[in-house]
């Protein structure tokens, strides 16, 4: 896909999120305002997941980053904690997951930045995707 | 995961060399509040973070710290953090 059209702040956030953490992450689609960063290996807590503890998701990234926050991801196949409790926010083929459909991309979880958990920081700096990696593995630890 | 405060072993206090991300530290304590590791890390405004004790560089996650717990630095996978952002929701 070609990122030159993204906004710069979103374009250098990229290349220090594949600098310095996921060499292969890529836009895979750009749809209202939004991005769909593919994720190649986001970990998976071994006591809480079965294995693979490496897997594969989107990240719903807004444009405006680092202005705006992101919201939701996507995969595959749905997220299967050991103890089978259910995923607050799972949304199975959700419209949601149109842009990455032809990928693979099937299962929704509507995470938003702050809410019910907690305020989540101000984003300020292109670096600051190198956080929302991290965020959504601890979102996934404590789904 | 939780906080390491209810560890009640005494050890002899000496120099503990951390790194948050690339940052080095060095903290003479054994227990430190974690917010005061993201402070020295540069943080302003803790209240919205967690501090993770990663297993290695880089590494996984295998601790996490709200800002007021303390973290036992005498403990296994206590050399190597990172900070995330704590929030989150539903829609």
């Amino acid at each position: 896909m070609d990122e030159s059209q993204l906004p710069a702040l979103l374009q250098e956030a990229l290349q220090i999120l594949r600098a310095e953490r996921m060499e292969k992450a890529r836009v895979d689609a750009i749809i209202d305002n939004w991005i769909y960063l593919w994720l190649p290996d986001v970990a998976f807590d071994e006591t809480k997941y079965p294995p693979p503890y490496s897997r594969s998701l989107w990240v719903r990234i807004p444009l405006q980053f680092p202005f705006a926050n992101p919201h939701g991801i996507i995969t595959a196949e749905p997220l299967n904690p050991i103890d089978g409790h259910p995923i607050r926010g799972h949304n199975p083929n959700h419209d949601m997951c149109a842009p990455v459909r032809n990928l693979g991309g099937s299962q929704y979880y509507s995470w938003t930045w702050s809410g019910e958990i907690g305020t989540g920081p101000s984003l300020r700096n292109p670096r600051d995707i190198l956080g929302v990696i991290s965020w959504v593995e601890r979102r996934i630890r404590q789904a | 995961m939780s906080s390491d405060s209810v560890k009640t072993e005494t050890k002899p206090e000496h120099e503990h060399e951390i790194f948050v991300g690339d940052i080095r530290e060095e903290w003479r304590q054994n227990q430190v509040l974690a917010s005061e590791i993201m402070v020295k890390a540069g943080v302003n405004d803790v209240t919205s973070f967690i501090l993770e004790a990663l297993d290695k560089r880089n590494g996984k996650a295998v601790a996490e710290f709200k800002p007021t717990d303390l973290v036992d630095l005498t403990l296994k996978d206590r050399k190597f953090f990172r900070i995330t952002p704590g929030g989150g929701g539903f829609s």
